[in-house]
């Protein structure tokens, strides 16, 4: 059995596949020789003809991501034509695996072996953390949850082995946080919610009762990132990160647009500025709160500023005078998860509390 | 009145939890691509249900595996590495992420993530009694979907805020027609889970029902299911589920309306810092039981005798309470997912040091 490896050099990979040509030539004679080569991601192996064996095409070519016999076969399909065997893996091979092929060009004779792959990429550590939210450096004993955010995708399932919580003494807090199945992340991949263990911050359950919540007021906690979690490319974050956070008193109001503060443009295209009484949590504070005239939207941008404490929304087409509604969906949360008319966690033996938000809050201003 | 349990085949429930106020829309026989393959179970007829999280769509595929195929016990060391072997990568780039058993054929599905990203892609995996492994190709075989979510509001003035939000499945299951979705938002701290008649069609809009939980009696909370398996009490089919804050809660399925609020019962408190994986009830000895995989307790042997019988846990209770449960110390902390295969034995995933996964054969204990 011969066996030859030609492992292609190219630097970079372009739209398509790279070509790493290899052929075996075992006799002189003849344009039909045996041989298989590597085209296009896919192996080729020519000089066969007749009909797929009993057992199938693998009967005849079969192709493994490992040396071994044991390996199994890659997955993909076959296509025969004109003396030509094709197979195309399901997926493109990842730089760094080798393909091992054999080929039987006939019952009973040899099998012609070949090996084909690309040298594995270099990861280069280019990806780093842009933000976690909160952003205040005051965080409510029952924080409900934190938001990491990065600079590209990152891979998935590796969140709750990357974070960690020490404490004030330097020491790691046991489970932090409830560990979802998948991952909570946005559809780019570039930032993870991360729950703090809800059994530890709702009152009257065994965790909250024993362990208490993971960030105990008036003490501080620091938040740490492994620089080892690895982004899509499969690269290392560039930096560690290290962020102190010192918790307050549990926070247990129900979000109360009475209690914000308004400041209508005083020019046409002045943003409106709504400073909140208390920082709310990012994600939802970005897309619950819109502007209103006359009951169609206005189309402008948001910004959230001053810790997630106020929203600035800068109309796309100026200010014009008249009455605007400032609208906001009942799902936003307070950094505790507290809801508009809602606690987060309601004491169902106080009347006064309701257990459900109020679905939408609505604040007014005029534009003179 | 006397009262006859009988544990159903429970399957690996994966749970989305839909945003209350989404709806469901299905297209029979539809080309919907699969976005990603998480949370799997079996529907009657040998119909795979996926749940794709990131799609936020339900597939219902028909395998079309209706034969019984054998008896041998599936074992395959290093799953992870011949998995990867056959995508053409490597193992730190392959996720199991579910495995539900067949339970006509008795052949063990797999939903796997090739890459790592965003942009991995989904396969579906079976392996067979015998342990060899072939791709399920959910594209060449007739299946229907529901999506779980509804396109952003054409008011909506932040579409990129919009796109950040997902939503999570976490378990799935099948019972007395309806297909049980649960999950939860990556945003807000939502409690739903929906219920979708099956066969799937485009007039239906699944009914979506609000998780609470209530603490001594007392304190009223969302509370999104992680996991669940499906019983029946006198004919009468039930959920048994965990919350994302462990207690263990019991819902009888007649209560799944649509706009249903849900104040579940809490039968068992687990105790401290664990996580409920996955559950399957069996029974032996004529007595029933459930199997589940817990984060910190490996397996768990849990009593399920009388389990209609649990009073509600209102009260404070200082670590643990209602069903008795066994661990086991072969299987400590590394069972990461559970099936049933028939009434003696069960398939588990499980990492070794090395984080490789095998697929073993289990006796119910």
């Amino acid at each position: 059995m011969k066996e030859r490896t030609n492992t292609s050099r190219a630097g970079t990979l372009s739209a398509r596949f790279f070509v790493a040509c290899f052929l075996l030539v075992l006799s002189a004679c003849g344009a039909r020789e045996p041989s298989l080569s590597y085209v296009d991601g896919a192996v080729v192996a020519e000089g066969w003809s007749g009909q797929m064996p009993k057992e199938g095409w693998p009967g005849v070519l079969v192709v493994r991501a490992g040396e071994d016999a044991s390996t199994p076969a890659m997955l993909g399909d076959y296509e025969s034509s004109g003396g030509k065997l094709i197979f195309k893996p399901r997926f493109p091979l990842q730089p760094g695996v080798q393909l091992h092929a054999s080929f039987t060009p006939r019952p009973g004779a040899e099998p012609l072996t070949a090996s084909f792959g690309e040298p594995a990429k270099a990861l280069v550590a280019t990806t780093r953390v842009t933000h976690i939210y909160p952003t205040t450096d005051e965080w409510p004993a029952n924080t409900l949850k934190m938001y990491v955010e990065f600079s590209a995708p990152m891979a998935r399932g590796e969140a709750y082995t990357h974070v960690r919580i020490l404490d004030d003494k330097g020491k790691v807090v046991e489970g932090p946080f409830v560990e979802i199945d998948p991952e909570l992340w946005d559809h780019e991949g570039k930032r993870v919610t991360l729950l703090f263990d809800p059994g530890r911050i709702k009152r009257g359950l065994v965790d909250n009762e024993t362990s208490g919540p993971p960030l105990m007021p008036g003490r501080t906690i620091t938040i740490e990132i492994d620089p080892s979690w690895r982004d899509a490319t499969g690269a290392p974050l560039v930096e560690k990160l290290s962020r102190t956070i010192r918790a307050t008193d549990a926070l247990r109001r129900p979000v109360d647009v009475k209690r914000w503060s308004v400041a209508p443009p005083n020019a046409p295209s002045d943003p409106l500025v709504v400073t909140f009484d208390r920082p709310l949590d990012h994600a939802l504070a970005s897309r619950a709160i819109s502007v209103v005239k006359n009951g169609s939207p206005v189309a402008g941008e948001i910004s959230l500023e001053k810790n997630e404490s106020e929203l600035r929304f800068t109309p796309s087409e100026s200010w014009k005078p008249g009455a605007y509604t400032i609208r906001v969906d009942g799902v936003i949360e307070d950094l505790a998860g507290n809801r508009p008319g809602k606690l987060f966690d309601v004491d169902t033996s106080d009347a006064t509390q309701s257990t459900s938000a109020t679905p939408v809050s609505e604040l007014t201003f005029t534009v003179r | 009145m006397k009262t006859s349990i009988k544990l159903l085949t429970a399957t690996a429930i994966v749970g989305a939890i839909a945003a209350i106020g989404l709806t469901a829309t299905a297209a029979p026989g539809d080309t919907a691509k699969l976005q990603s393959a998480g949370a799997l179970a079996f529907a009657p007829n040998g119909v795979l249900l996926i749940g794709d999280s990131a799609g936020a769509q339900v597939f219902a595929v028909e395998t079309g595996d209706t034969a019984k195929g054998g008896s041998g016990k599936v074992e395959i060391a290093d799953l992870t590495g011949k998995i990867a072997a056959m995508l053409g990568t490597t193992a730190d780039q392959v996720a199991v992420n579910d495995v539900a058993v067949n339970p006509i054929s008795g052949s063990v599905y797999l939903s796997v993530s090739r890459g790592l990203g965003a942009d991995a892609k989904p396969v579906v995996l079976k392996a067979d009694r015998a342990g060899a492994i072939s791709e399920v190709k959910i594209d060449t075989l007739k299946r229907t979907s529901v999506s779980l979510s509804d396109a952003p509001a054409p008011d909506a003035k932040d579409p990129r805020g919009q796109m950040m939000r997902t939503d999570a499945i976490t378990d799935l299951g099948f019972v007395n027609g309806q297909v049980l979705v649960a999950g939860l938002s990556n945003e807000e701290f939502s409690s739903s889970m929906r219920s979708i008649p099956y066969p799937f069609t485009a007039a239906t809009k699944g009914a979506s029902i609000e998780m609470y939980h209530g603490a001594h009696g007392r304190f009223e909370t969302a509370s999104p299911v992680r996991t669940f398996m499906t019983y029946t009490i006198d004919g009468k089919p039930n959920v048994l589920a965990a919350y994302t804050c462990t207690p263990i809660i019991r819902i009888p399925v007649e209560q799944f309306k649509p706009g249903a609020k849900i104040k579940a019962t809490t039968i068992t408190e687990l105790g401290n810092r664990n996580r409920p994986l996955d559950m399957i009830g069996y029974k032996k000895g004529g007595k029933d039981y459930i199997l589940m995989a817990n984060s910190a307790r490996g397996l768990m042997k849990v009593d399920a005798a009388n389990i209609d019988k649990y009073a509600a846990i209102e009260s404070r209770i200082a670590d643990k309470a209602g069903m008795p449960y066994e661990t086991f110390a072969e299987y400590a902390n590394n069972v990461t997912q559970l099936d049933k295969i028939d009434d003696a034995s069960a398939v588990i995933l499980v990492a070794d040091a090395e984080k490789k996964s095998s697929l073993k054969t289990i006796a119910l204990p």
